[in-house]
């Protein structure tokens, strides 16, 4: 009888143990990359000295603030609310894409260093994401567009003065600006490069409303540095010619690109930065 | 005169005069002892004087058919000269030149009774390249998809491809195609696949396809029997591929991005440390990308994106090994 006791009570023991939540895992750091631009991935870094997000690219918000670095202090409490959120013990089980993301795909990287333990986690775009993964991914979304408020040392553009000529001559003004609490730089036309890509790019589409973007088109510009407006890091005009327009009106986008991290003894923005789409008549 | 003095085939130089006496010099035999024979390979020869014919020296001469193509100094000693010449073809029409030799010593000249030609490397049919090459940081394999055939001066690939989505217009594909060519075959550049056993090592200046091979890669657009169907995103759009799919931004992100892409149905890596890197290390990684199409997009490539087309020589070239020039 004693010892049917006891086995009881140590089934019970390990049952009531099995449910407890593993207290002994605390969050040192957690490591959050989306591979916009494959080769300088977006990353939230999160730790108790702040949240931290590098942008290197906004192509899939042109309307976001641009790029850069965004920071913030972490609010009391707030390290300890996030491991609940993203339970590193359950992270730890749920099934993830290694092994099938394509070479090139969209990467959604998770990494989460606890007691000495780092776990990660990627996903793709081919493939269904676990639904308790996709919760975790869009916890860090939400911190994202958080501290996405906190620029640091940010580049953005502002495309003024479009204009589009019967004859497909396009010309506008560019400005670079700086937000924050320190400088950035721009690569300028004559800063050299050993990208085959161009600095700034024009994207054009035929504006249908309402359809998705398509037929688009790439050409390049001329660029020419003109006396920056106050409070621009520069300002350029920007000419091109767009062939076989549309009858209707077209979008026009530019995009900027700069994989470099220095330009001659300056630190410069890596990344691509591309401007709101305008509609032109 | 007497007649102790002719070659024993038809003299093309000095018949010499004999000495007076009994055993007048003459030649009895010359001939390669390798009559076939790899460009590159070291090939023997020898021919036979008999007679009072004094040690001295000698000189070999290499013909294809009346044209001297080389020289070597020899040695007549004890009636006997003995040379090795590295093959070397003299024409673009190697496999069908017949190589002959003439020896000058003792004041007579020999001329070889018998041809040296050189051999050739195998030659295939296409066939289907399925490889897996594992990729690192968590992404599927780089799976290199082609077709492949081992002409008679080079290894040519070719690969089909296929799109759906939204419309990838005969000028982009004509567009595509040709950046894609561009970027491998110009690319490879001055390169050669070389054999090792060529006895002039790599620095050999062959000019022919006798000991060297080339490579080229065709792409075309087809409506079936593809290696790999893409799917067309509207651009500016970021691409990705290997061979079991793939998808294309139109327009891409960079002007290399498409020849990127077939890197990947090549069976190459991505030379920047967060993409799909090479778990083999052959293919060296950095944060901002090598400076190659593989890393940042730059047009260069270099030996190590052309390890596995020299496999594929090496695999169908008969034994005889290859290595790529310069190292």
């Amino acid at each position: 009888m004693a010892s049917f006791i006891a086995v009881a009570w140590c089934l019970v023991l390990l049952a009531v143990s099995s449910r407890v939540p593993d207290r002994a895992m605390t969050i040192d750091r957690v490591e959050y990359e989306v591979s916009e631009l494959s080769e300088y991935p977006q990353r939230l870094t999160i730790s108790n000295e702040g949240l931290r997000y590098e942008s290197h690219s906004n192509e899939r918000r042109p309307e976001s603030l641009g790029l850069g670095l965004y920071e913030r202090a972490v609010a009391p409490g707030e390290v300890e609310s996030i491991e609940q959120q993203i339970a590193p013990t359950t992270l730890r089980s749920l099934p993830d894409h290694r092994g099938n993301v394509l070479a090139g795909d969209l990467v959604k990287r998770i990494r989460v260093t606890a007691g000495g333990e780092t776990i990660e986690k990627l996903v793709g775009t081919k493939l269904p994401i676990d639904p308790a993964l996709q919760r975790t991914i869009d916890v860090l979304d939400r911190l994202v567009a958080d501290v996405e408020k906190h620029p640091r040392r940010v580049l953005r553009v502002t495309v003024q003065n479009a204009t589009l000529s019967g004859t497909g001559e396009f010309a506008a003004t560019v400005s670079f600006l700086g937000d924050g609490l320190s400088m950035t730089a721009v690569r300028g036309p004559r800063d050299r490069s050993d990208s085959p890509d161009d600095l700034v790019t024009l994207y054009w589409w035929p504006h249908v409303p309402g359809a998705p973007k398509s037929d688009v088109h790439a050409v390049p510009v001329v660029l020419q540095s003109v006396t920056s407006r106050p409070g621009a890091l520069a300002t350029f005009t920007v000419h091109s010619r767009l062939e076989n327009t549309p009858t209707g009106h077209v979008t026009v986008q530019l995009r900027y690109l700069n994989m470099s991290p220095t330009v001659g003894t300056r630190t410069v923005e890596v990344g691509q930065l591309f401007s709101t789409p305008v509609v032109l008549p | 005169m007497s007649d102790d003095a002719q070659t024993t085939a038809p003299a093309a130089g000095d018949g010499g005069s004999p000495p007076g006496g009994a055993s007048c010099c003459h030649c009895t035999d010359a001939r390669w002892l390798d009559t076939q024979a790899f460009c590159g390979d070291t090939v023997r020869l020898q021919a036979s004087l008999s007679g009072a014919c004094p040690d001295g020296p000698a000189t070999v001469e290499i013909l294809n058919g009346g044209t001297r193509i080389d020289t070597m100094n020899a040695n007549l000693t004890g009636g006997s000269v003995a040379a090795s010449w590295i093959a070397k073809a003299p024409t673009a029409n190697w496999r069908t030149d017949r190589i002959r030799f003439r020896v000058r010593a003792a004041g007579l000249t020999c001329e070889s009774s018998n041809e040296l030609v050189f051999r050739q490397r195998p030659t295939t049919s296409w066939v289907l390249m399925n490889v897996v090459h594992a990729s690192g940081n968590g992404y599927g394999p780089s799976h290199e998809k082609h077709d492949a055939q081992l002409e008679a001066d080079r290894v040519h690939y070719s690969i089909k491809l296929k799109t759906h989505g939204p419309p990838f217009t005969a000028a982009k594909q004509t567009s595509a195609k040709t950046a894609i060519e561009n970027a491998w075959n110009t690319g490879f550049g001055a390169r050669k696949f070389h054999r090792t056993a060529c006895g002039r090592g790599p620095a050999c200046d062959c000019a022919f396809d006798c000991c060297k091979c080339g490579f080229r890669l065709d792409i075309n657009f087809v409506t079936s029997g593809e290696h790999v169907d893409i799917e067309i995103l509207p651009g500016p759009a970021r691409s990705g591929m290997n061979g079991d799919s793939g998808h294309w931004g139109d327009p891409p992100l960079s002007a290399m991005s498409y020849p990127h892409e077939i890197g990947h149905m090549l069976g190459q890596a991505d030379e920047y440390s967060s993409g799909a890197t090479d778990p083999t290390g052959v293919q060296p990684n950095s944060a901002a990308g090598e400076p190659t199409l593989m890393g940042n997009k730059t047009p260069p490539l270099l030996n190590r994106h052309f390890r596995f087309v020299l496999a594929f020589l090496n695999a169908k070239a008969g034994g005889d090994t290859y290595e790529t020039i310069p190292r």
